[in-house]
């Protein structure tokens, strides 16, 4: 019985992680010199709203600027970037409104291609400012939040909340280099990707539903980055599921726009212990255009069984800024189950483009090749066209 | 026939002087931007292993940091329409290490620096500075800041 219900669970907890929504940052953006999730996020490594300076950058150096009159002053467009297009009125509060929705053809091209459209995301967050360099920090994220599509038309559906906040901390900053956050958060491990859905980040189960309750300790200078998260497992969850232990993701800078790091988590709940262990390099190469370089390795291990997985997963991306706007992303990734040797190569071009600012249009192409010992899949194509509004 | 070989000594002329220049901001709390310029102007002069210029020179508004509000923001902190060059005069080097005077809004200071050479005509000189030492303020732009020390590195065709 309880070996039933813990491989169920985790491969409930798999399943969910599949075409579902949130990530919001851009790690990629060390091409731009921005080395670090702090510039641009409230939360220190990144996801969640964006500040005032994110939002400027977003607008005068991400975002094209052909919808705009050619006499229509940058500094203008940077002030437009406030909430509802407005400079901020207060120095205390930032609200904001996010929306992500996603066109999915599945086997594209195929007989069986299957079409569904997804509204990924729909949040409001407010943040509040308070002390001298807003050293104190609130912030509550809540909104729209799918039924994950393994789950959908289940009788598990019946009992998920569709509307929930995935992120909410206090946190204080005495200075540049230190800062505490506590409240429900996203763990700090490896490199937050905004494709929640790449083997990097449902390996080690970090995808949009997976934040936690529980303790940030930021460290941030030059040089050095790194992150320390003790978490409770997520309190809206059954205590048998929460998952709780610690997090640790660490940077060094080399070479200015590069950096390399390593993340360690230990995590577990009433029918399954996970360690996982990883690491990455991510580098600047020119004005907006990177390289992503991550390897884990990931240990699930039932409390009731002896069936122990491993897991291994990589990625690499190249992001290109082929002009103000516009940004290609090419990606290989690579999952392998250690246990019945079958693995996963999936790669695909995609297309970003920032007509104007608040607004992200994407178009990903993905292949997904599955090779095993015991049975034979044709490889999948999965086209993907996203859209991203922010106010 | 004058004009085209005019034109061609021009450019010989411009290539025989294509000086770089890139200034390297960090930003607080974190992150960082390069303002950049291939069109440092003056001549360097060669005599054995000791280097010497007179006057070493780039337009501040052609100092690019790759997004235009940034130009904007960098070109008016270093008054450009005040002060239109910096300037780097009386520069001596030899055995890897040199001084000179570099000039910012009408700010003399003396500087040493280091250098290597990259290739025999090409040398990179290296020129730590501090904002303060040129009554540069401070800047902050929707909370992001500018650090006060400042790498300058030169590629220096001689």
């Amino acid at each position: 019985m309880f070996k039933s219900k813990s491989l169920i669970i985790m491969s409930l907890i798999g399943a969910c992680q599949f075409f579902s929504p949130k990530a919001e940052a851009y790690p990629n953006f060390i091409g731009h010199g921005y080395n670090s999730c702090i510039t641009c996020h409230y939360n220190p490594f990144g996801n969640g709203p964006i500040n005032d300076y994110g939002r400027a950058f977003s607008a005068t150096a991400v975002s094209s600027r052909g919808f705009y009159d050619d006499n229509k002053p940058e500094e203008l467009i940077s002030q437009e970037s406030g909430f509802l297009f407005k400079q901020p009125e207060n120095k205390h509060f930032r609200p904001q409104l996010s929306y992500r929705g996603m066109l999915l053809k599945q086997n594209f091209g195929e007989v069986k291609e299957t079409t569904d459209y997804i509204h990924m995301q729909a949040d409001l967050s407010l943040v509040g400012l308070f002390g001298e360099n807003d050293k104190y920090i609130a912030e509550v994220t809540f909104g729209y939040a799918p039924v994950p599509r393994a789950l959908q038309n289940t009788p598990q559906a019946d009992s998920i909340k569709t509307y929930r906040t995935r992120e909410h901390y206090l946190g204080y900053r005495p200075n540049q280099t230190w800062g505490i956050y506590a409240g429900l958060m996203d763990k700090t491990f490896g490199v937050r990707l905004v494709e929640h859905t790449s083997y990097s980040r449902t390996t080690p189960q970090l995808t949009m539903d997976d934040q936690s309750h529980g303790v940030v300790i930021h460290y941030n200078t030059p040089s050095f980055e790194g992150g320390l998260n003790a978490f409770v497992g997520n309190l809206t969850q059954d205590v048998d599921l929460r998952m709780k232990g610690f997090a640790g993701t660490f940077e060094y800078t080399l070479l200015e726009k590069n950096r390399v790091g390593l993340s360690v988590m230990k995590e577990g709940n009433d029918y399954v212990d996970q360690t996982a262990y990883a690491a990455h390099i991510r580098s600047g190469l020119d004005h907006g255009t990177s390289i992503i370089f991550e390897v884990g390795r990931v240990e699930k291990t039932p409390k009731t069984s002896s069936l122990s997985k491993t897991e291994y997963y990589s990625i690499f991306q190249n992001e290109i800024r082929a002009t103000r706007g516009v940004y290609f992303l090419n990606s290989i990734e690579y999952y392998k189950n250690a246990v019945d040797k079958s693995y996963r190569v999936r790669f695909g071009p995609s297309v970003s483009y920032f007509p104007r600012s608040k607004i992200e249009l994407r178009v990903d192409l993905n292949n997904t090749r599955n090779f095993s010992q015991e049975s034979s899949v044709k490889d999948r194509w999965d086209l993907l066209a996203q859209i991203h509004l922010w106010l | 026939m004058k004009i085209i070989i005019a034109v061609m000594a021009s450019a010989l002329m411009m290539n025989a002087y294509a000086h770089e220049v890139t200034v390297k901001v960090a930003l607080s709390p974190a992150g960082s931007f390069e303002a950049k310029s291939d069109k440092v102007k003056g001549e360097v002069k060669k005599d054995g292993a000791k280097f010497t210029a007179e006057n070493l020179w780039v337009k501040t508004d052609e100092l690019k940091t790759g997004i235009d509000l940034r130009d904007e923001h960098f070109h008016k902190h270093l008054a450009s329409d005040k002060f239109p060059k910096i300037t780097f005069t009386k520069v001596m080097a030899a055995d890897g290490k040199g001084t000179g005077t570099l000039t910012v809004d009408d700010v003399k200071k003396d500087v040493s620096f280091t250098y290597t050479m990259k290739s025999p005509t090409k040398l990179e000189a290296t020129i730590n500075v501090k904002n303060s030492d040129f009554k540069l303020k401070e800047e902050n732009y929707m909370g992001i800041g500018v650090k006060d020390d400042v790498v300058i590195v030169a590629i220096i065709d001689v």
